[in-house]
C-alpha cells in the first residue's frame, strides 16, 4: 500500500462524521439508481412475458412449409428451436353431437411450450402423445356428456388448409381429450376447435406445415429468415415476399427492429426516456455528492497542504481524494443492492396489488444479474465525477495557502483586514439582521456567508430535490386530469369490443342490441383509409384556419396531391337511416356514404374546450363519387381502392361513440357495404377491420351491471380473448387505481431523493457546526452569554431552513403553472388532485428537521468546556 | 557557485488601499553550503521568503533559481518534485500529518517517491531528534517541542540540498536548542548542505556563517560572519 493509499484510508477512518456522510449520500443515490434498473427491467419483462403470454414466445413465422424441409430449418445455423403446428384434420365426430366436426390442429412439443395456446387452458393438461386432443370450451358446453378423459372415436380427414371443405383420406381414429381451452370459432365453421399433438418427423412428407422460429441471435433475424425461405425453396408472392412474419412487438421489446420501423417505435423512446431519467438523476447526485467530498476535502485542506510542501504532486493530491472516494463507495454500492432490491420489491409488490385488477395479471420483480453489475458501474462513475471537482480544486491550490487553512467561517474575516472589512460591509448589507439582532446577527450572517459554498449545497440540494420529486408529481396530476376530461366527455358508458377476426354472427348483435336497461345503443365497425385530394378541395374556412399544409404529419403532401386520413365506419342499417334523415335525405341510392364533413379549428389549442371547436373541412357535396384507398400509410400491403357516392354531408360526427383523431374524414356506409369494401382489403387489416364496437349509453350508476350482462352474452358466443367490455366506472376505478400505483412509485423515487437533499443538508450543517465549535467557545470565553448563543443559532437555522423553501417553492409554482398552462388544466382542479398535503409534509420536514439539529447543536455547544473546545486538534 | 539566487522578488498581499508587500524586490545569493541566518522584526517579511524558497509560494514578480532554474516557471509536477527532493522546509508551526505515526512522519518525503531511507541514516536521524522512543506515537501525542524536532527529521530525511528552516527552536530550551543547532550545523558540513535558517535568537544567528536582516520586506544588512 502506498503512502497516498494509506493516507487515505486514515483519513476516511478518522474523520468519521464526514466519511459517513458520503457514505450516506453514495448509498442512496446507489439504491435510487438500482431501484431505477429494476423498475424498468421489471417493467420490461413484464412487457415481454404479457407478449409472450398473449402471442406465444418466437420470433418468426414461416407459412406454408413443406414437411419434408423442416429438417433444414432445424439443421440451419440461425436457428435455436424451431415449433411447428399444422397437419390441419377435420374429423367427422360421433353421430348425436351439435356440431358435426372437430376442427383438430397438431402442434409439436416445442410448440405447446412456447406458444400462448397453453396459457388458454382453462382445465386438465396440453396433449403430450399423438392421439390426444385439447378442445373449445363450446365442446364442453354444448355436448355436456363428454367430460375430459374421455375418448371419442371419429373419421379423421387432413385438411389442407383451415377450410374445412378440402378433403382428402379418411382414417377412423380415436382420440382422448385432456384438457379445455379457452378458445371459439365462428359459428360458420361446423365445428369445434381442438388441438393435437404431432412429432413433426412422423409427418408426410407432403403435408403442409405453419413454422415458428426462435432465432440463436434475434438482432439478425430481419435478414436471416428471408434466407431461410430461400433455402429451403419457399416461393415469393407478387411483391417478392416469402410467406413469413415476425413476431415484430416482442422484437421491439427487444430492441430489434426492421429496417426504418426504429424511430417509429415506443421502446427506444421508453428507453431514451430512462436514459434521461438515469441521466439527470445521476447528474443531482453528482452535485450532492460532489458537495460532500468538497467538505470532506476542505477539512483536510490543511494538511492535504502539508503533504505538498514535503512534496506531493498534484496527482498525487487528487489520488487522495480519489482513493477516498473508492474506499467510500465501496460498501454503500454493495449495500445498496440489497437496498434497492428491497426497495424496489416494497414498491412494485404494492404496485402490483395495485394494478393487477387492471392487468389482470401481476407485475414479478425482476432481479437480474445485469441491474447490480450495471448500478456499480453507474454509482462508480457518479462518485468518480463527484470527486473529480474537489481533487481537481485541491491538487490547484498553493501549498501555503492550504497550509494556513485559507478556510471559512471567522478565521477568513481574521486572516486579513481586507476581508474583515469586506465581510464586516456585506453584514451591514443585511439590514434585517443587523436591526434585530445587532452584534449577533452581524455574527450569524457574517457566518452564513463565510460558509458559504457549505451552505450553498445544502440550499441547492433541498430546493433541487423538492422541485424534482413535486415536479414529477405535478406532472403526473396534469395529465391524471386531462384524461379525467376527455372520458367525461364521452356520452357512452359501456362499450363493448368484438374481434373475432371475422364477421360478428348476426345472433349475437342482436341480443346486445336487445340489451334492457339500456337508454341509447350505438353499433359500428371501422376501418382507416385514405383519400388523395387536391387543394382546392379544401373549404374556404379550413383554408384559412391553416389548410392541409398545416396539417404536417397528419397528412402526407405528394406531387401537389394531399393523402387525408379516412376512416371508413360501417353502420348498421338503423344507424345509417337515422343519419340519412338527420341530414334530410329520404332514402339513398344502392352504393352511398354519408361525408362528416367537420375539422377542428385549433388542434394546438391547449384547453379541452377549445379543442372541441369545429369547422367545415372539405368541399364535398351530395351527389359526388370519391375516390378512396386502403392503402392510408406507405408501409401498408394492400391498396386497394374503392368509389363512394356521397349521399349526404353531415356537419359533425354523429353520436356513436367514435371521436376521430385530428384531420381525420369519418365516410360512414351501411355494414353491409363495409362489409364487402373490406372484404377485398389484404388480410392482416382485414382481419383487424372485422371488428364490431357497440356502446350503451345508460342510466346513471347502472353501467357496470350492464356491463356484467354483455360480458354474460359475449361469452357464451365468444372465447374470452375474442372480446372486451368496460364501463365508465370500471375505468374510472381503473385509472384511479393506475394513477395510485404510479404515484406510488414516483413518490418513492421522489422520497429517495427528498432523503438525499435532506441527509447531505444535514451533514454540511453538522459539519460546518463541528468546525466551529472552536469559534463559539471563542464568543463565550469574551463573554457571549448562552442566550447569545442560542439566538445565534436559533437564527442561522432558521435562515437555513427558510432559504430552500422561499427559493424552491417559488419555482415549483412555475413548473406547476407551467404544466397546468400547457395542458390547459384549471388551477382549481389541479390543487385539488395534486398531493400538496405531501408538499406541506416536506417543508415541515425540512423546517422541522434543520431546526432541531441546531436546537441540538446549540446545547451541545453550550455545554461545551470552553478550554476543550479552543484547543487546537491540528499540529 | 550559487545554489540559490532571486532577483527582485516580491510577493504582495491584498489589494488596493490595504494592500501589503510582504517582500519587496529582493536580490539575495546564497552559496552553496553556506549556512545562513535570517532576522527580522516580526511581520517583516522573512517567513515569506523561506515560503518562495520552498517553492511552496509563488512570487507576484521577480525569479527564484535553484541551481539555475527558475522555480517559479516550473509546473506542478516538477515543482512536487522540488519540494520532495531539493528542499527541506521546517515550518514555524510543526505542520505534521496527524493521523500518521512519527515514523511515517519523517519518512513521508521518500514514502512519497516510493522509497525507504537506509536504516542506519534513520536511526542517526531519530537518535538525534531524541525521538527513537516515540517513532509509534501520532504528532497529537508529542509535546510542542517534539513535534517540532519530529518536522525537523522530515526535512532532513531526503538529505535536500537546501534546508530552509523558519524558527526551528522557536519551542525548545537551551539544552534541545543547542542540540538541533549543532544537528544542523553537522549535517551542513557533512552533505554541503545549505541552510538558510530564521530565528529570533541572537545565540542562534551567531551559530550561521551569514546573518540577512529583512525589515519591511527589504534586506537591509548583509553580514558573514565567518567564512
Ligand atoms: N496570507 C496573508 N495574507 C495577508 N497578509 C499576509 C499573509 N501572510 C503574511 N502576510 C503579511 O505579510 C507580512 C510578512 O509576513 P511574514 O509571515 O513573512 O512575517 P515574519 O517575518 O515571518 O513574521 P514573524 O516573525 O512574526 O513570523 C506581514 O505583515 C503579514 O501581515
Ligand atoms: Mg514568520
Amino acid at each position: 500500500m502506498s503512502i497516498i493509499q494509506e493516507y487515505s484510508l486514515d483519513q476516511v477512518r478518522k474523520n468519521r462524521r464526514t466519511s459517513i456522510s458520503i457514505m450516506i449520500a453514495v448509498l442512496i443515490a446507489s439504491t435510487f439508481l438500482c431501484s431505477l434498473l429494476v423498475f424498468a427491467q421489471s417493467f420490461w419483462k413484464q412487457m415481454v412475458q404479457q407478449e409472450v403470454y398473449i402471442a406465444g414466445d418466437w420470433d418468426a413465422e414461416l407459412m406454408d412449409v413443406p414437411a419434408d424441409r423442416l429438417g433444414m430449418i432445424r439443421d440451419n445455423g440461425g436457428v435455436e428451436t424451431m415449433l411447428v403446428k399444422g397437419d390441419n384434420r377435420t374429423a367427422l365426430l360421433p353421430e348425436g353431437m351439435v356440431l358435426p366436426y372437430l376442427l383438430i390442429q397438431n402442434c409439436d412439443s416445442g410448440y405447446w411450450d412456447s406458444m400462448y395456446e397453453k396459457s388458454r387452458l382453462l382445465r386438465g393438461r396440453i396433449p403430450q402423445a399423438p392421439g390426444e386432443i385439447v378442445v373449445s370450451k363450446d365442446f364442453f358446453l354444448q355436448n355436456p356428456v363428454y367430460g375430459i378423459g374421455d375418448t371419442i372415436a371419429v373419421e379423421a380427414e387432413r385438411r389442407q388448409s383451415s377450410n374445412a371443405a378440402d378433403i382428402r383420406q379418411k382414417e377412423e381414429e380415436s382420440l382422448t381429450i385432456v384438457g379445455e381451452l379457452d378458445v371459439s370459432v365462428s359459428s360458420g365453421y361446423e365445428g369445434y376447435i381442438a388441438y393435437g399433438f404431432m412429432e413433426p418427423d412422423k409427418l408426410s412428407p407432403d403435408s403442409e406445415v405453419v413454422v415458428y422460429l426462435q432465432m440463436k441471435r434475434r438482432g439478425k433475424v430481419y435478414t436471416a429468415v428471408p434466407q431461410i425461405a430461400e433455402a429451403i425453396g419457399l416461393p415469393r408472392d407478387e411483391y417478392g415476399n416469402y410467406p413469413c412474419r415476425y413476431h415484430a412487438a416482442l422484437l421491439g421489446w427487444y430492441g430489434v427492429y426492421a429496417p426504418g420501423h426504429f424511430f417509429r417505435s415506443d421502446v427506444p423512446r421508453l428507453f431514451l426516456g430512462l436514459l434521461l431519467a438515469a441521466g439527470a438523476s445521476m447528474a443531482v447526485f453528482v452535485y450532492i455528492i460532489r458537495g460532500a467530498f468538497g467538505i470532506s476535502a476542505k477539512q483536510k485542506i490543511r494538511q492535504l497542504g502539508i503533504l505538498k510542501s514535503v512534496g506531493a504532486g498534484p496527482k498525487q493530491i487528487r489520488r487522495t481524494v480519489v482513493y477516498e472516494a473508492c474506499i467510500l463507495s465501496v460498501i454503500p454500492i454493495l449495500l445498496s443492492m440489497i437496498l434497492g432490491y428491497l426497495f424496489s420489491f416494497g414498491v412494485l409488490s404494492a404496485y402490483s396489488d395495485m394494478v393487477s385488477e387492471v392487468f389482470g395479471s401481476r407485475m414479478e420483480v425482476y432481479f437480474s444479474p445485469a441491474v447490480p453489475l450495471m448500478t456499480a458501474v453507474l454509482s462508480f462513475v457518479t462518485v468518480l465525477l463527484a470527486a473529480q471537482g474537489p481533487a481537481k480544486q485541491m491538487s490547484k491550490i498553493l501549498p501555503i495557502q492550504a497550509v494556513r487553512g485559507e478556510q471559512y467561517s471567522i478565521s477568513v474575516c481574521r486572516r486579513s483586514g481586507t476581508l474583515r472589512k469586506r465581510a464586516l460591509n456585506r453584514a451591514k448589507n443585511h439590514p434585517f439582521l443587523t436591526r434585530h439582532f445587532g452584534f449577533l446577527g452581524e455574527i450569524a450572517a457574517n457566518s452564513v456567508r463565510a460558509g458559504k459554498k457549505l451552505y450553498h449545497t445544502c440550499m441547492v440540494t433541498l430546493s433541487l430535490c423538492m422541485l424534482l420529486a413535486f415536479g414529477f408529481l405535478a406532472a403526473f396530476t396534469v395529465s391524471d386530469i386531462n384524461n379525467a376530461q376527455a372520458e367525461s366527455l364521452n356520452p357512452f358508458d359501456v362499450n363493448i369490443t368484438l374481434r373475432t377476426g371475422e364477421r360478428i354472427q348476426e345472433v349475437l348483435l342482436a341480443e346486445l342490441k336487445a340489451m334492457p336497461g339500456v337508454q341509447e345503443t350505438s353499433v359500428y365497425a371501422m376501418a382507416s383509409c385514405a383519400v388523395w385530394l387536391s387543394e382546392s378541395d379544401q373549404s374556404e374556412e379550413f383554408i384559412r384556419a391553416g389548410g392541409f399544409d398545416a396539417a404536417d404529419g397528419y397528412i402526407v403532401q405528394r406531387d401537389g396531391r394531399y393523402r387525408v386520413p379516412c376512416v371508413l365506419v360501417g353502420m348498421d342499417p338503423e344507424g345509417y337511416r337515422e343519419c340519412l334523415r338527420e341530414a334530410g335525405v329520404e332514402t339513398s341510392s344502392k352504393s352511398s356514404a354519408i361525408i362528416v364533413n367537420s375539422v377542428v379549428k385549433n388542434p394546438g389549442a391547449r384547453d379541452y374546450g377549445a379543442m372541441q371547436e369545429t369547422i367545415p373541412y372539405l368541399n364535398f357535396r351530395q351527389g359526388q363519387q370519391v375516390e378512396l384507398t386502403e392503402k392510408y400509410s406507405d408501409d401498408l400491403q394492400g391498396d386497394y381502392i374503392f368509389m363512394v357516392d356521397v349521399a349526404a354531408v353531415l356537419p359533425s360526427m354523429p353520436r356513436i361513440g367514435l371521436d376521430p383523431s385530428y384531420y381525420t374524414l369519418p365516410v360512414i356506409v351501411p355494414m353491409e357495404e363495409y362489409y364487402a369494401i373490406i372484404g377485398n382489403f389484404c388480410d392482416e387489416t382485414k382481419l383487424y377491420n372485422f371488428r364490431n364496437y357497440i356502446n350503451y349509453a345508460v342510466a346513471d350508476g347502472m353501467d357496470e351491471e350492464i356491463q356484467g350482462e354483455a360480458e354474460k352474452i359475449c361469452s357464451a358466443y365468444l372465447g374470452s380473448s375474442d372480446f372486451t367490455t368496460s364501463s365508465k366506472s370500471e375505468r374510472v376505478r381503473n385509472r384511479r387505481r393506475m394513477t395510485g400505483a404510479t404515484m406510488l412509485i414516483v413518490c418513492s423515487l421522489a422520497a429517495l431523493f427528498g432523503i438525499v437533499g435532506i441527509s447531505s443538508a444535514l451533514s454540511a450543517i453538522l459539519n460546518s457546526l463541528g468546525q466551529r465549535r472552536k469559534e463559539f467557545a471563542m464568543l463565550r470565553s469574551v463573554g457571549v452569554d448562552e442566550k447569545g448563543i442560542r439566538r445565534l443559532l436559533g437564527m442561522e437555522g432558521l435562515l437555513l431552513s427558510v432559504r430552500p423553501i422561499l427559493i424552491g417553492l417559488p419555482l415549483l409554482v412555475i413548473v406547476c403553472a407551467a404544466q397546468c398552462y400547457m395542458m390547459g388544466v384549471p388551477v382549481m382542479e389541479f390543487l385539488d388532485t395534486f398531493p400538496v398535503w405531501l408538499l406541506a409534509v416536506y417543508i415541515i420536514l425540512i423546517l422541522i428537521v434543520i431546526n432541531g439539529i441546531y436546537m441540538l447543536a446549540s446545547k451541545k455547544i453550550r455545554d461545551d468546556v470552553i478550554v476543550e473546545a479552543i484547543k487546537d486538534d491540528t499540529v | 557557485m550559487d545554489i540559490l539566487s532571486t532577483e527582485g522578488l516580491t510577493r504582495r498581499y491584498g489589494t488596493g488601499q490595504t494592500m501589503v508587500t510582504a517582500l519587496d524586490h529582493v536580490d539575495l545569493r546564497v552559496e552553496r553550503g553556506q549556512f545562513v541566518a535570517v532576522i527580522g522584526a516580526s511581520g517583516s517579511g522573512k517567513s515569506t521568503l523561506l515560503h518562495l524558497l520552498g517553492g511552496v509560494d509563488r512570487p507576484d514578480s521577480g525569479k527564484i533559481f535553484v541551481e539555475d532554474v527558475d522555480i517559479a516557471t516550473l509546473g506542478e509536477e516538477r515543482l512536487a518534485q522540488y519540494r520532495r527532493r531539493k528542499v527541506g522546509l521546517i515550518y514555524q508551526f510543526y505542520n505534521l500529518i496527524p493521523t500518521l505515526n512519527v515514523k511515517k512522519n519523517i519518512m513521508l518525503p521518500m514514502l512519497l517517491d516510493n522509497k525507504k531511507p537506509g536504516k542506519e541514516r534513520f536511526d542517526d536521524i531519530v537518535g538525534t531528534l531524541g525521538l527513537s522512543d516515540r517513532l509509534e506515537h501520532l504528532p497529537g501525542q508529542l509535546s510542542g517541542g517534539q513535534q517540532q524536532r519530529v518536522a525537523i527529521g522530515r526535512a532532513l530525511i531526503y538529505q535536500p540540498a537546501i534546508l530552509l528552516a523558519d524558527e526551528p527552536t522557536g519551542n525548545l530550551d537551551r539544552k534541545n536548542t543547542e542540540e538541533i543547532i549543532s544537528l544542523l550545523k553537522l549535517s551542513n558540513r557533512q552533505y554541503k548542505q545549505t541552510i538558510l535558517l530564521i530565528t529570533h535568537d541572537e545565540g542562534v544567528a551567531l551559530e550561521a556563517d551569514r546573518i540577512i536582516k529583512i525589515e519591511d520586506g527589504k534586506i537591509i544588512s548583509d553580514k558573514v560572519v565567518r567564512l
